[in-house]
């Protein structure tokens, strides 16, 4: 009984509105991420959840029953926040059995409870130290034993891993997925990284501006984002966008992107519209829309590498190309991507249809 | 070999500097705090008087002798004790309370903190002055409050009544000096990492407990450091017994003492013996309370 349900859920500071009529439901034992670009509200909707700040409108439900007025310890949450929020005078093992401490569990079983919470998290060795003495993946690994310490049903991930280098963090989130494999317990997880989001969740939350953009599992979003900020968001190197003109023409409709026109199956709509391609479907040398480009620079990533081409109106693309392509900056080469990749934005950002036909 | 000499005359050069930076407050330091400590510990063993410094005698531990065996010293020496630790305990108790309330999200609390150190911003010797008044036996206003809800039937010799001086000595001082206590105590939990407390409500952790076990212990080494700087204060204080009862052996400190045997009996032997005896005492209790401290500190594991 660990659900949550949002009901057109606001938050107002003052005139300010944080979070716009947020509606959501996360299943029993789901993994779910909410992410966005900073001052997105995406913290804030956690906050919330936790009971660390007040809804201002609408309702919240977890496990079935309403919490708007229930007071966070009440809740049944487990909580690990960006900056650990680890008690800084204790050791390892108070941190861990304080919240234990204060349940009035037995001595023993706190130490029984603590030494299995630390087995799981690998941290046994670093029991007697204090938080100042262990390295950022350390207090991490402790901040997140103590929210499983508590056995509780459902786990709230503030950016957990914003503050760790980048080989941490990929240990971390291997860490947090066996974790919630094991545990399965609800997770809401916050973080500004679309990677940690592709990676982790089963379904992705996409906010923006205080609303929530799109909902979907990560290969929904990636593959049929609803408006153009999602599709901007999801997928690293970024999408690339170019500016097309939609008419309706006989039995479809026909897409003119600079130079090239082709048909496509009918969306119903005519205008200026924004196509976007991501870098991985652009193919140099091939596909159904080929635009003639003159290669600026090579970034060999080893396995891969970005092309940045300059199209004939100056506008820049960025390829991802498989090996290391023989290509001199100024050489002239074709790009071109498949219909069925293109994605089509019209006026208002909105996707015309998941995809080309 | 070669970089280790370079090395070492780096390290030189650093440490020249080091005493170059240094030595215009080494000189201030001596000049202001060395040198005149230093004469009054030689004129300790004289028996030289006020009115002629110049011309004296050693007469080695005379003055202490005399000083030891005078029961008005050993009086002054209980007052100031008994001043101090009652006045700093209430002082640390009510600072720390004001300072958790000011601390707490209420509405102008910005404007309250600059009140409440407006007490502390009194040079002592007018407050005491005010004290006075207010306090007077006769026109005194806490008097006239007191008879008009009929708590007392006639004025009470606040001041002069040898029980209830003392009393109202701490009062005034816990008046003046609660918001320094205040001020540095809200400097401490202001550093106070915030998420903390937000880890604890959400593990439950009820206020009480967060309190004791959360904002005492890390509150601690602020608290200790407002507690010395009033300890110190309070050690040597005179101005405020000075003023508000001039002449009662009841609240005589022993900075008092040591002007009062230097000053208006000319005993600058004596005199000397005593303030020596006074630094002494403020020295002894400064090293037992820091030494004490850091044993506690290492106990609670700060």
């Amino acid at each position: 009984m660990s659900g949550i349900a949002l009901t057109n859920v606001v938050k107002r500071f003052g005139a300010l509105t944080v979070i716009d009529k947020v509606n959501l439901s996360v299943a029993e034992g789901e993994f779910v991420v909410f992410v966005g670009p900073s001052g997105c509200g995406k913290s804030t909707l956690l906050r919330m959840i936790a009971g660390l700040e007040e809804i201002t409108d609408g309702e919240l439900q977890i496990g079935g029953a309403r919490m708007n007025e229930t007071a966070p310890a009440r809740r049944g949450i487990a909580m690990v926040f960006q900056s650990y929020a680890l008690y800084p005078h204790m050791s390892v093992e108070r941190n861990l059995g304080f919240a234990l401490e204060t349940a009035r569990l037995a001595g023993g079983e706190i130490k029984e409870r603590v030494a299995k919470v630390a087995r799981f998290l690998k941290i046994e060795h670093l029991l007697a130290r204090r938080p100042a003495q262990l390295s950022g993946g350390q207090q991490q690994r402790v901040a997140i034993g103590r929210a499983l310490v508590r056995s509780q049903k459902l786990f709230l991930f503030d950016e957990p891993l914003s503050n760790l280098d980048a080989d941490l963090r990929m240990e971390m989130r291997v860490e947090i997925a066996r974790i919630h494999r094991e545990l399965k317990a609800t997770t809401v997880y916050v973080t500004h990284d679309q990677l940690e989001a592709m990676t982790l969740a089963d379904r992705i939350v996409v906010l923006k501006d205080g609303r929530i953009s799109q909902v979907g599992t990560p290969m929904e979003l990636y593959e049929r984002p609803a408006n153009k900020f999602v599709a901007s968001f999801i997928g690293a190197p970024r999408m690339n966008f170019l500016a097309g003109t939609l008419a309706n023409d006989a039995g479809g409709s026909r897409l003119d992107v600079l130079d090239a026109r082709h048909g496509l199956g009918h969306l119903g709509y005519e205008g200026e519209v924004s196509v976007g391609i991501r870098p991985e479907d652009l193919i140099l040398g091939g596909g159904d829309v080929r635009l003639p480009a003159t290669v600026q620079l090579v970034e060999p990533l080893g396995g891969e590498a970005l092309v940045h081409a300059r199209l004939g109106n100056g506008q820049s693309l960025v390829v991802k190309a498989q090996g290391k392509p023989d290509l001199k900056p100024n050489a002239d080469v074709t790009v071109g991507w498949l219909t069925s990749k293109a994605h089509i934005f019209g006026a208002d950002d909105m996707a015309l249809s998941a995809k080309g036909a | 070999m070669m970089a280790g000499s370079r090395s070492t005359g780096l390290r030189q050069a650093r440490v020249r500097t080091a005493w170059l930076f240094l030595a215009p407050s080494l000189l201030v330091l001596t000049g202001v705090a060395l040198w005149p400590l230093g004469r009054t510990f030689l004129f300790s063993f004289t028996d030289a008087l006020l009115t002629e410094p110049d011309f004296y005698s050693y007469v080695g531990f005379d003055n202490y002798y005399a000083l030891f065996e005078d029961p008005l010293w050993w009086q002054s020496v209980r007052n100031t004790l008994y001043f101090t630790v009652i006045s700093v305990s209430i002082e640390t108790v009510l600072g720390l309370t004001i300072a958790l309330l000011l601390n707490s999200h209420i509405a102008g609390r910005g404007m309250m903190r600059a009140i409440i150190l407006i007490p502390w911003s009194i040079p002592v010797v007018v407050s005491a002055r005010m004290w006075q008044w207010m306090l007077h036996d006769q026109f005194g206003i806490v008097n006239h409050v007191l008879k008009l809800a009929g708590v007392i039937e006639s004025g009470v010799a606040w001041t002069a009544n040898s029980a209830l001086v003392m009393p109202v000595i701490i009062a005034v001082d816990v008046w003046i000096t609660t918001p320094f206590m205040v001020l540095l105590i809200l400097a401490g939990l202001s550093m106070l990492p915030r998420g903390i407390y937000e880890a604890a409500s959400i593990d439950g952790v009820p206020a009480w407990k967060q309190f004791t076990s959360l904002t005492l212990p890390l509150l601690a080494p602020s608290i200790a450091v407002a507690v010395l700087f009033r300890l110190l204060d309070a050690l040597r204080m005179f101005d405020l017994s000075y003023v508000l009862s001039s002449n009662s052996d009841d609240t005589k400190t022993v900075s008092i003492y040591a002007r009062e045997v230097l000053v208006n009996f000319q005993d600058m032997g004596v005199g000397s013996a005593a303030s020596t005896a006074v630094f002494l005492m403020i020295a002894l209790v400064t090293a037992i309370y820091v030494t004490v401290f850091r044993l506690n500190r290492r106990l609670m594991g700060v």
